[in-house]
């Protein structure tokens, strides 16, 4: 069990937050394939679910980190989903680390913004935001 | 839409796998059970601010900023440098108080050799926590 004060002080630098359909890890490097990064979602009749991931990279972290990510609706000031990872050890403070999540389908009430923020130790890293719009109140 | 299911990926690569070895890159998150529903305000109490949104800056550890509700504003309140950040929601405030500090930080370095005290003191802690990238 890893205390508070294992956890590491050092501020990661997030260098990209993106939000997509689905993502894989390919087993033997590690690199990871996104499909579909989208910032919009378009349906027919709200409330709605989406299916999402969400990739993250950050450098300059060293030690023991928690990420948490917070999936809210901006407009009304709802906490919609949590999500919260186990320890996660990053030796070398020179090299990006980037991770994916896969979320289950997530909630979406109503048109408006919403948006996924990231934290690492409690420490806020930034967001990635998506806008759900009604097809039919879309130009194309 | 044509979709890849990550449970089944980390299932077939344990299988396969004569080690258990963790996959590399993949956070290991505990979901939420119940995912879609409203688990609480968005708006906490305090956060620790780990970035100023501004390619020059950097922080080197975090600012405690808290929160609170102003008629239909949310005003993000960082005390030891005595700044404020306005928005209609949570993120907007938390980014005007990360340009704010931002701001704060060149104009009290062009002004360096002209601060008072209490602006001496809020210089300090603004050197102790942000690094400038060059």
């Amino acid at each position: 069990m890893t205390s508070e004060e294992d956890l590491s002080k050092v501020v990661p630098f997030l260098l990209a937050i993106l939000v997509c359909d689905a993502s894989t890890v390919e087993p033997s490097s590690g690199k990871k394939t996104l499909v579909g990064i989208f910032d919009r979602v378009l349906a027919d009749n709200f409330p709605t679910n989406r299916q999402c991931a969400l990739y993250f990279k950050i450098t300059d972290a060293q030690g023991k980190y928690i990420f948490k990510i917070e999936y809210a609706q901006v407009n009304t000031g709802t906490k919609l989903a949590e999500a919260t990872s186990n320890v996660v050890s990053i030796k070398d403070r020179l090299k990006a680390a980037d991770f994916i999540l896969g979320f289950p389908p997530l909630s979406v009430p109503a048109p408006g913004q919403y948006e996924f923020r990231l934290y690492a130790n409690n420490m806020y890293l930034g967001r990635a935001t998506i806008i759900a719009e009604k097809r039919s109140e879309v130009k194309t | 839409m044509s979709t890849v299911s990550l449970d089944g990926l980390i299932k077939q690569l344990d299988a396969g796998k004569s080690e258990d070895e963790p996959l590399e890159g993949l956070l290991p998150f505990v979901l939420p059970t119940m995912p879609t529903k409203i688990i609480g305000p968005a708006l906490p109490e305090t956060i620790l601010l780990g970035a100023l949104r501004d390619p020059r800056l950097r922080l080197i550890a975090p600012l405690i900023i808290t929160f609170e509700c102003e008629n239909d504003d949310i005003v993000a309140y960082c005390e030891e440098l005595e700044e404020f950040g306005f928005g209609t929601h949570l993120t907007e405030a938390i980014e005007d108080l990360q340009v704010t500090i931002a701001e704060l930080y060149f104009t009290l370095k062009e002004e360096n050799d002209r601060l008072g005290s209490n602006l001496i003191r809020i210089w300090d802690s603004l050197h102790q926590k942000i690094k400038e990238v060059s």
